[in-house]
Parts: C-alpha cells; structure tokens; sequence
C-alpha cells in the first residue's frame, strides 16, 4: 500500500524509498508536493550513492520521530551536543564520509540529521588547541599580517591568570 | 579532504553549539574558551567565530579579571590604530550584564569604568536586544563619575531592546542613576521587564519611598509587554495597576514576588478586566505574591 520514491544519486544510483520517509528531507517533501503525482525519478546531483545510502538509513531507523518544528527560535534555545547512542554508532564514519553527510543534509534540508553531523565536529573541536584543530581538520591558517598582529596583541591578555 | 569544504554558514551551525559554554564571562580562562581558540585557527574561522565569541558582553566591576577583560577587549578598537582592528567585536554584541558591585580596594573605578565607557561607545542605537543592570548602592568615596556616563552611553543604545533585566538596592539611586535607561526603553519593541529590590543593608528599617505613583518609572509608556516581574518592590499599586491596562491582551507571563504594596484589588481589578489571557493564580497579598500565567483554554481555543 506504500508508495514508492525513486532517488537517483550523483552516480546514478537508484534507491526506491517509501514515500513518507523521503519527506524527512523538506527539499524532497516539497518537490513531491510541488510535482504532485508522478513516478519520474527525483535526481539528487549534490549527493553520492554512499552518502545517499547512509541518509536513507538514519530517516528510515527514525521514520517515528515526530517532525520537528520549522519554525522554532533556535537562537535563544540552550543548546547541547548530547547525541543519541544510535546515532552516535551512526556518524561514527571517516571525516570525509562526515563532512558528504553534513553537506547532504544540508541540501537536502534534514535538519536534526545536519545538527547531529555538526554536533559531532562540535564535540571533536572542544578542548583542542589552534594547533591541534589544524591538524585535525586539516586546515591551512590563512591569517593576514594583520591579524597576526591583532592575535599577539590579544596574547598579551589572553594567557590564563 | 579538508573541513574548509564546509561553506560559511555551516561553519556557524558548528560553532552555535560552543555557544552557551564560551561567552565572555566573568570566569573567563582564554585558554579554556573553545570558541577564542577556534577565533585563532584561521582567518574564515575567526570571522565566523567572532559573532558567537562576543555576543554577550559582561562588564562586571565585582569580577576579580574584568580589568584585564577590558584590556583584553580594547585590543580589537585600540585608539591608537590608523585603522580599526581586522575583526572588531563590538558589532556582534546583542546583550549586555552590567553589574555596579566592586571592592574598592582591588578595583579602581575610576579607570576600569572609563575603559568600560571606551567599550560602550562603539555600539549603534539600535544593535542591543537585552540589557541587566545591578546596581550597587553601598557608599564608597570612588569616582562614579564615569559610571553615571557609562550609563548614559548605555542608554543610547536601546532603542530595539527586547528585554530588560535591573536590580537595585536602594529607590534613590534607582531613580536618579537609571533614569536614562527608563526613558530610553523603546515602547514598542520592549516585550520583558523584571525590576528586583535587593535588600541587603536595610533589611530591618528600609528608608522611605515616594508615595506618588509620578515619582516611579512610567511602565505605562511601554506598549508590548509580554512578560513583567516585580520581586520586592514597595511601590504603590496605581503604577502596576496602570501599566497592566495597557499591556492589557498581550501580556502573557507576570510574576509579582514578596512585593506586598502591589498586590492590592487596584492590581487585582485591573488584572480582570484588561488581561483576558491571564489567569491570576497564588495570589496572597499578605507576602506580596501573584503570578499570572497563561489561560489554558485560550491556548486551545487558538490551536
């Protein structure tokens, strides 16, 4: 009786998907209710089969979860990086793999899948050292000869006690 | 592959979650700060940090390192630049905690609240959205002077606020140091208010306040009250009671604490009949408390 959505990875990859779940991505459930009915399939050119396949298994394992509200002032909300243990096994991939997912959701607008993505850079940011997020992250500092200037100025203040 | 193939606003999504932990706050230990070391990894980092890092500002004089804060923080604005320092904070500041309490004998306040004043100058009229203020009212031979400027620097600064947070010890000072922060409270976009009386050396014989209800701070002026709070306040019930027929349908939230002289059938009465989406519960005029909450069936009549 459910309705299926054909979604066609960047690789052209098909994945036939129940069509409720496909809806935890608003871009998706907004193509599908601008398009109507139709069995055309939903090309997804900014995402992978790899990445495809790992999303398509985090909104299935939470197909349940009541939709979260869109328009929520998330701003003044406390927020926390607590991450569920599923999902915590969940993102436990390589950081490029992280990053496809990050990039994904965030096309594909699956905003509590985006949030636990971050919040697990989040989590791997606290406690570091400039020098140990570079390495980590892999990132070229790029400051300007003034901007160093400014950082030693700050120096001066910064160190504790 | 490199966390750089995150776009810009992807990068703030992360940094939203280091947010509540890493303000500038009276602790404040750089080192331990998540946020500062992300403001050094590199120069997109930094500008992407900076709205987080500064968004709220304390200036508490009763901090043991605001001296050094404040230095800290005129690196970013230093006079004695040509041009302004590549990223200054002062644009991202939202909120801001004054707070007047300080040892007189490890503070010198007349330095450390004239490099305050250098931090308040910098803001638009329009940037701040929430203000508190504690005054202090023990009597101490320091210079205030700059104090009472720094407050009128505040002042200008408040037309878009949206809420306002005060504590004061004695109604004199009240009055006479805040008084530019109450005239300047935009009527239109103010939505909170909560106003506390801190007793700590009159508990026994608190000096006498104005009995005319002129002599208070027309609450009455502002339009969009959604939530108020009063916690031991002696006022006379005509300045509650006027400013609760206008505030009237939009308020939703009032708190009235340990603040006897309010909670009178001026207050009650007024509560009635213009605040149809109250509904006043605990009410005990003998220790001065009222707290209006939500009617529940206006919330589901409305859904």
């Amino acid at each position: 009786m459910t309705t299926k959505v054909t979604l066609t990875s960047s690789d052209n990859e098909n994945f036939s998907v129940n069509k409720e779940i496909t809806k935890r991505s608003i871009l998706i459930k907004n193509m599908l209710e601008d398009v109507g009915k139709s069995d055309t399939p939903i090309p997804l050119p900014n995402v992978n089969s790899k990445v495809l396949r790992k999303v398509i298994e985090w909104c299935e394992y939470h197909c349940m979860d009541p939709l979260a509200p869109t328009n929520e002032n998330t701003e003044n909300q406390k927020q926390n990086t607590d991450i569920e243990d599923w999902d915590q096994k969940f993102i436990e991939v390589d950081q490029e793999t992280l990053f496809k997912i990050i990039l994904a959701t965030n096309y594909l607008n699956i905003k509590p899948l985006l949030d636990i993505g971050c919040k697990t850079i989040t989590n791997m940011i606290k406690g570091k050292s400039p020098e140990e997020i570079y390495k980590t992250f892999n990132i070229v500092n790029n400051f300007t000869p003034k901007e160093e200037a400014q950082i030693r100025k700050e120096n001066k203040w910064a160190e504790d006690q | 592959m490199s966390l750089s193939i995150l776009p810009p606003e992807l990068l703030r999504h992360i940094f939203s979650f280091l947010r509540p932990e890493s303000h500038i706050h009276p602790t404040f230990a750089f080192t331990n700060n998540d946020l500062y070391q992300c403001s050094l990894v590199c120069s997109t980092w930094r500008s992407n940090a900076f709205p987080f890092l500064f968004y709220h500002l304390d200036i508490r004089f009763d901090n043991r390192l605001f001296v050094k804060q404040l230095h800290f923080l005129s690196t970013f604005s230093s006079p004695d630049c040509a041009t302004q320092a590549p990223h200054p904070y002062s644009p991202h500041i939202r909120t801001i905690h004054l707070n007047f309490h300080h040892n007189c004998l490890q503070l010198n306040l007349s330095c450390a609240s004239s490099l305050a004043l250098t931090l308040l100058r910098p803001l638009t009229p329009t940037q701040l959205v929430e203000v508190t203020i504690d005054c202090d009212e023990r009597p101490c031979s320091c210079d205030a002077s700059c104090l009472t400027a720094c407050i009128t620097q505040l002042a200008s600064s408040l037309r878009r606020l949206q809420s306002c947070h005060i504590t004061y010890c004695s109604f004199g000072t009240l009055m006479s140091v805040l008084d530019p922060v109450f005239a300047a409270l935009p009527e239109q976009s103010l939505q909170e208010i909560s106003i506390r009386y801190l007793s700590r050396t009159h508990k026994r014989n608190p000096p006498p306040i104005p009995s005319s209800p002129d002599q208070y701070p027309d609450l009455a002026r502002l339009r969009n009250i959604h939530a108020a709070s009063f916690i031991g306040l002696r006022w006379p019930p005509e300045v509650l009671a006027c400013a609760l027929r206008v505030w009237g349908e939009g308020l939703r939230d009032l708190s009235v604490v340990a603040s006897p002289g309010l909670v009178e059938p001026v207050v009650l009465e007024a509560l009635r009949d213009a605040c149809p989406s109250l509904e006043p519960t605990d009410i005990d005029s003998s220790s001065g408390h009222l707290t209006g909450v939500m009617r529940r069936n206006r919330v589901s009549v409305s859904c």
